[in-house]
């Protein structure tokens, strides 16, 4: 027995993060700093700062492949086959289908990364905050519940986070897009910038910007401190940043909380649910199975922090069982794992510029122009609810003709014909969340951990179709009024979770009827657990909403060490 | 006796064995890299080297054969092409070498640089279509180009490649570029 014991002491903690990537990382950094001696569960394996990044430099013709997936990769793992970064250079950082099956009730394509750092390996670094229009937009049109929060609860955090992930931006003044505390931006091309005028000129309400970037243009003293370097306009991300130019789990928030020594790193934990103990009225712990041995053991703290990305949460959650909760933790309202959403990429646009013809780009940025969302914003325009956002990007890509052969072939291959600018948007939709798009766990089939496989009934809806058109009908016009030639529009059609912006299934709201989590992130009917992932979103806006996972999940963190003081949770 | 035995046996069983040994496995042995899913022979891959070669001459920068090119094309066909295509290029393959035989009496690899540029003329000047020697030589040309525009000299010497080029400018003049 006294083994027992000693061994329920020694996996005894003050807090478990579950989850260590773009939310988790920074709930461990921030507990961590905070005093807390902090159990952070990762299901994948370590992947260490620089020491990980097997192809990061790598020359583009050390690439068997040259960059391609092989064709018997893409036939047995077509999910993630269709994401534009699973490529020979990053796949070793995506899950492949057939490790981690799923069932799809309709078409969903889920992407992952399990690994320490998760899929902010991977990210397309795009930090725009959220506004007013955002948070109070299920309120205004009468959708999903009333953000429980304002755009004023959460911008100290905006600030918060954005001094320490390093944030590149422009201060552009618009009510649409909050400005920020950022570091120098990259140039535009000469195209963005006459494209930035004309729509100045010629529209009273859009606008084209710099896309706001979590990459260091200018590092500061705390980055430094991270051991970070300045961003080299390499654009390889994908693979790890050999300077740590961009924000990434692994090279900032994770290396911090480790140095504070109150981390403890637990890789290759599957958690299978969160242990809730009716006598006390709160969680006690979590239950994790060994993704090697399977051994099934139980770790204990005080508080626990689920970030284990938007859809993995809610499997936690719903396989979190007790007399308590039947239905999966904190579930007393039956809209767990409901209200799921995620955001419409379906639109692209290209075409071609044939101004600026003797100038051209040099270096590789890691960003585009961004142009805000101006659809319905101070009101109702259009037959369908709410916006889209879109990038907005231009260089000279041209390459040579492979005419004839021999040493034509050669003389053609060496000519520097850049062609024309080439221009394209793709839209960034905001969908809308219902309680008809959820996610279930299967009855039957269960994982090798011996946890249920997650259901995915998720799909568009007539207002995601009529988005899609007014983009295309939209941005033709701005283009075309613009002087741009050859306009080519499409529907990829892809289905949702390709554009890998998962929100929702644990809303944040007021009323526990309605809603999972209070404003503080906190679990309405179990208050020692937060949510700071995707899963928590109320809706979905048409901003990237990592930043706002950083930013929230920060404001929680503060919010529950604070209780904690006070011994109330 | 015993040992007479287990040696007639073991000899029996060496017969069996090469018996049943596809006469293509032994001289693929033979075959610069290893391959998966193609089958090929070395003289396949000696005429692939010279058409590989033919497209993409060596000049004052390196031609085909000094990228390995063929083996280049020939990794690409057996791991990133589809199945219905690695047929039609294999296919394709024995119909080009078909062609050359009953046009000239010759293998590609025996004709002089001359006879094979015009081979190669003929072929270049036609558009796709459904044609299974035309897709292998067009197969072969893009992956040719392909390893030719991804080498080191040409991506750095031609394309100003830099793999790190600390600062993004937006808008440069061509000609500095």
């Amino acid at each position: 027995m006294g083994n027992l014991n000693d061994g329920v002491k020694n996996r005894t903690y003050d807090a478990i993060v579950i989850g260590s990537g773009m939310s988790g990382g920074w709930a461990a950094k921030e507990l961590c700093e905070k005093g807390l001696k902090t159990l952070v569960l990762e299901r994948g394996r370590d992947v260490v700062h620089l020491k990980d990044y097997p192809t990061t430099n790598m020359l583009p013709w050390e690439f068997e492949h040259r960059g391609q997936i092989p064709e018997e990769i893409q036939e047995a793992n077509p999910v993630v086959s269709r994401c534009y970064a699973f490529r020979e250079d990053a796949m070793q950082f995506f899950v492949k289908d057939t490790e981690h099956p799923y069932v799809q009730e309709k078409p969903f394509d889920w992407i992952r990364g399990y690994q320490v750092g998760g899929k902010s390996l991977l990210w397309a670094r795009q930090t725009q905050r959220w506004s007013d229009f955002d948070y109070e937009g299920p309120a205004r049109d009468g959708f999903s519940v009333d953000w429980p929060i304002r755009y004023k609860d959460i911008a100290p955090w905006y600030s918060y986070v954005e001094k320490f992930a390093g944030i590149s931006g422009n201060k552009d003044g618009l009510d649409v897009l909050p400005d920020g505390e950022f570091l120098p931006p990259l140039e535009l091309s000469c195209v963005e910038n006459y494209f930035k005028d004309f729509i100045a000129k010629n529209y009273k309400d859009r606008h084209v910007i710099y896309a706001r970037c979590a990459h260091l243009t200018e590092p500061k003293q705390i980055h430094l401190d991270q051991g970070r370097g300045q961003c080299q306009n390499r654009n390889l991300c994908q693979r790890g940043c050999p300077f740590g130019g961009y924000f990434a789990a692994n090279s900032t928030t994770i290396p911090w909380a480790l140095k504070t020594g109150n981390m403890t790193l637990r890789p290759f934990s599957v958690v299978h649910s969160i242990i809730y103990d009716e006598k006390k009225g709160k969680a006690t712990g979590v239950r994790v199975v060994d993704s090697h041995t399977k051994e099934v053991l139980d770790y204990y703290a005080r508080i626990i922090f689920v970030n284990a990305a938007a859809i993995n949460t809610n499997l936690i959650l719903l396989n979190s069982k007790s007399n308590r909760f039947p239905n999966g933790l904190g579930n007393d309202s039956g809209i767990l794992g409901k209200y799921f959403a995620f955001h419409n990429y379906r639109g692209h646009i290209s075409a071609e510029y044939n101004g600026f013809m003797d100038s051209t780009t040099a270096g590789g940025r890691p960003t585009t122009a961004y142009i805000p969302r101006f659809r319905n914003v101070r009101k109702q325009e259009t037959d369908f609810l709410r916006g889209y956002a879109a990038g907005f990007f231009s260089g000279r890509f041209g390459f040579p003709k492979a005419d004839g052969f021999g040493i034509d072939l050669k003389n053609n291959l060496a000519k520097k014909d850049l062609g024309p600018w080439r221009v394209g948007s793709h839209m960034m939709g905001e969908t809308i969340p219902k309680e008809t798009n959820y996610l279930s766990l299967d009855t039957q089939k269960k994982d090798e951990w011996g946890v249920p496989l997650l259901r995915f009934s998720v799909e568009y809806d007539e207002n995601d179709n009529k988005m899609v058109e007014d983009f295309s009908e939209q941005l033709t016009e701005m283009y075309t009024k613009a002087g741009f030639t050859n306009i080519k529009t499409n529907d990829s059609k892809q289905a949702p979770g390709l554009d890998i912006h998962e929100m929702g299934g644990a809303l944040m709201g007021k009323d526990p009827k309605t809603s999972i989590l209070n404003k503080w992130n906190q679990m309405h009917a179990c208050k020692n657990v937060f949510v700071t992932d995707g899963a928590c979103m109320t809706s979905t806006s048409t901003q990237n909403p990592s930043l706002t996972y950083m930013a929230l999940t920060a404001r929680a963190c503060d919010y529950a060490v604070t209780k904690m003081k006070m011994n109330e949770i | 006796m015993p040992n007479r035995r287990v040696a007639i046996q073991q000899l029996l069983m060496i017969w069996a064995g090469a018996a049943l040994l596809p006469s293509c496995l032994q001289n693929e042995q033979k075959v610069s890299i290893p391959l998966k899913l193609i089958h090929i022979l070395p003289e396949d891959e000696n005429m692939l080297a010279d058409l590989s070669e033919t497209i993409l001459p060596k000049t004052d920068s390196p031609g085909a054969r000094d990228l390995s090119a063929h083996l280049f094309a020939l990794k690409m066909v057996d791991d990133c092409y589809s199945k219905p295509n690695q047929q039609k290029y294999l296919e394709g393959m024995k119909s080009f070498e078909s062609f050359v035989k009953n046009k000239t009496g010759k293998s590609f690899s025996g004709l002089s640089d001359a006879e094979r540029r015009s081979i190669v003329a003929d072929l270049d000047k036609q558009k796709s279509s459904g044609d299974a020697m035309l897709f292998f030589y067009q197969s072969t040309k893009k992956l040719t180009v392909q390893a030719y525009t991804t080498c080191e000299y040409y991506m750095t010497k031609i394309r100003g490649y830099k793999m790190i080029p600390g600062k993004f400018q937006g808008c440069i003049p061509l000609k500095t570029a």
